[in-house]
């Protein structure tokens, strides 16, 4: 109801559908969620880009179809490589192997010294224990984003509940949410989340997930509880109070909805952020548990072998991902902040705090 | 004034408060401790049980926890933060060496990207949709979206090192050997190890400080003040200068106040990574070695710095622009 009043301005289109519109317009919303979608292709599909198994094969009259999701037993020793030996054309035999033919966690013992750079074999260089670099990248991904959106998902949950709880009842709740939020914000971020996943035993990728949900909410519940003090005050939130709706009915259908923009913005740029300490943990040793494959964890390699033998290509490709990636939901999260307030374009950062800044990042924007 | 001060200090002792009991709270709620994690001669058996529980008792790890919060942070409040547990070394002793460090770097980072960032972005508002304009945009989005720590690595490994290009040093802030140097070689060798890590501490808050610039200035070339500056006649130069900068530059002082969190917090890989003995470094070894009295220090200062960044960006603020006052 209250956004065909808001509406009227364009013909009577939603607010969300103009500002798709006018996010689309944008070359840097194309742009970002261009590279987004890609990146959030190469993701899902990362084992069929990359794997140490084929796609598909005939070996000796039996059919194997996509091994390489289905990890068939009886191929389970082989990769790509040992079964090219094992092909016998005259009987049929033939292998379709995936566009990068090798595993994650496949090391190539043929390689002559290790980090091996760039070759024909493997496009972008081999690690330090002979893993391919390029299907590594790939599979990376998939943790990247993993954790971007996991996270993200995390602490837009818990901030919209608190934010609305401190916006709605003030009192009493928004004094302790609010001082909750000035403490968290005050934290130094990255010094928290390394304490957790050095502390603990066994880290793992949920790990990771649960620390940055519970350690970047702030952020989202300080915009969601503005928002929702901001529009409380609205003549339609009177009039559903006149109407005798419960303060249930109140939130999630007329304040909330109306709230989500800047959080969908500020989410936007969490994303990039989450990859950023993603991967920034994962340099320092306290990402991703090994052997799984993540850009971090590459860049540490790179780090080792700066010196000698100056292993570029374990730095080059990586960051570049990193770059791609960080940059891609930024340039997304600025489109979508000018495509849901024009007003602010042209305006730096985010004005509902969700910028990136730093792996630290401390809420404000800085 | 006064009052909106004491106010806000006042506010700022259940915040610091909060921060130690939830950072107390975490460290002390994982499990394992300085022993677990420093000693594989525990596990070896090389350490008797004896010795394990005596080194616990005396420091103080086998009493409950509300009551070690406590003498904590009683400690705290004289400014005594206890011993390391990892080397026995008084807690401040390190962080007095570590502090200037992590100081030094922010400050020249920060000199540098003011001193970049306000031509960079006052040229960009000028040349507004134009070429430069957009290509200097673009530059600057692309700066700002690079990960520090992989600068880092890059530089170390393109611009020392050897294998490439040996051109600075990449480890710590001083060479071997120069102790006895005089003042001025000692300062140059300093300076020498300094350019890579402040390059990677400052460049993406110039990108991001130069974005205010221009669009402070963009708001400020369409005020009313600026057309009647033009229409008195006064020259391009002085109108941009004298009228439009001087309040364009308003926001920056408060980003001032707002980046000394982030540049502490930033340092904790780029030190990583340079070998600079800085808070963010001693922060990170403490994390490795379970060093619960170094740790708390380390987040408490960190806590602590970044509240005075805030409530001295408020108060310079209000200073600088009479409009806003505070109450």
């Amino acid at each position: 109801m209250t956004e065909k009043a808001n509406g009227s301005r364009g013909n009577g289109r939603p607010p969300a559908a103009l500002a798709a519109g006018r996010f689309w317009r944008r070359p840097r919303g194309r742009a970002g969620a261009a590279i987004a979608g890609m990146l959030l292709l190469v993701a899902l599909g990362a084992d069929l880009l990359a794997s140490d198994q084929p796609l598909a094969m005939r070996l000796d009259g039996e059919l194997f179809l996509l091994p390489n999701l289905t990890r068939p037993t009886a191929l389970l020793a082989h990769d790509n490589q040992s079964l090219g030996a094992l092909l016998r054309p005259e009987r049929g035999d033939w292998l379709l192997s995936p566009p990068v033919p090798f595993g994650p966690y496949q090391t190539d013992l043929s390689l002559p010294s290790l980090p091996a750079p760039p070759d024909g074999r493997h496009l972008l260089g081999s690690d330090e224990v002979g893993r391919d670099v390029l299907s590594r990248l790939i599979h990376g991904t998939r943790v990247s984003l993993t954790v971007g959106f996991a996270s993200v998902a995390l602490y837009v949950a818990i901030g919209l509940l608190l934010g609305a709880l401190a916006g709605y009842y003030g009192g009493a709740a928004d004094a302790v949410i609010s001082r909750a939020i000035e403490v968290m914000l005050t934290f130094p971020t990255i010094l928290l989340a390394l304490a957790v996943v050095a502390l603990v035993e066994r880290p793992t990728l949920l790990l990771l997930i649960l620390v940055l949900g519970l350690t970047r909410w702030p952020d989202v519940a300080r915009l969601v509880r503005g928002e929702v003090v901001r529009i409380k005050a609205l003549d339609y939130t009177q009039a559903a109070r006149v109407l005798g709706f419960t303060d249930a009915r109140i939130l999630l259908r007329h304040i909330l909805p109306n709230a989500m923009g800047p959080v969908l913005v500020a989410a936007t740029f969490g994303v990039a952020n989450a990859v950023l300490i993603e991967s920034g943990l994962s340099f320092l040793g306290f990402g991703a548990p090994p052997p799984t494959a993540s850009w971090g964890e590459l860049l540490t390699q790179a780090h080792r072998y700066a010196v000698s033998p100056g292993a570029w290509w374990l730095a080059l490709f990586p960051g570049t991902a990193i770059f791609l990636t960080v940059g891609a939901f930024q340039l997304a999260g600025e489109a979508l902040r000018e495509g849901l307030d024009p007003k602010s374009a042209g305006r730096p950062g985010n004005r509902w705090h969700g910028e990136k800044c730093c792996l630290t990042c401390k809420g404000r924007n800085g | 004034m006064r009052s909106y001060l004491l106010k806000r200090l006042a506010t700022m002792v259940p915040t610091l408060f909060g921060i130690t009991l939830v950072t107390f709270a975490l460290i002390h709620l994982v499990p394992g401790d300085p022993l677990t994690a420093t000693s594989d001669m525990a596990q070896a058996g090389q350490l008797s049980r004896e010795s394990i529980e005596a080194f616990r008792h005396a420091m103080g790890l086998d009493q409950p926890l509300h009551l070690r919060y406590a003498r904590w942070l009683g400690r705290v409040l004289t400014f005594d933060f206890g011993v390391s547990t990892y080397d026995h070394r008084p807690v401040a002793d390190k962080l007095a060496e570590a502090l200037p460090n992590t100081l030094l770097l922010s400050s020249l980072a920060l000199f540098f990207a003011y001193l970049f960032a306000v031509p960079l972005g006052v040229f960009s508002a000028v040349k507004r949709g134009r070429l430069v304009d957009r290509l200097l945009t673009s530059g600057l989005f692309v700066l700002y979206a690079l990960p520090s720590f992989w600068v880092a690595i890059m530089l170390v490994l393109f611009l020392g090192g050897g294998r490439y290009l040996d051109l600075f040093p990449i480890q710590g802030l001083s060479s071997p050997g120069l102790e006895g140097a005089g003042l001025l070689a000692r300062l140059g060798d300093l300076a020498w190890h300094l350019v890579l890590p402040v390059f990677c501490l400052s460049y993406a808050s110039l990108a991001w400080l130069s974005r205010y610039v221009r669009s402070g200035m963009l708001e400020a070339l369409g005020q009313d003040y600026v057309r009647t500056a033009r229409a008195k006649g006064l020259p391009e130069r002085a109108v941009i200068a004298r009228h439009a900068l001087r309040n364009a530059l308003i926001p920056l002082v408060t980003l001032l106040g707002l980046s000394v969190p982030h540049l502490i917090g930033g340092s904790v890989i780029v030190e990583q990574v340079f070998g600079v003995p800085g808070m963010g470094r001693l922060g990170f070894q403490a994390v490795l070695t379970r060093d619960y009295n170094t740790l708390m220090a380390v987040t408490t200062l960190t806590a602590l710095l970044t509240m005075a960044g805030t409530l001295l960006s408020d108060l310079a603020y209000a200073l600088v622009d009479p409009r806003i006052r505070c109450s």
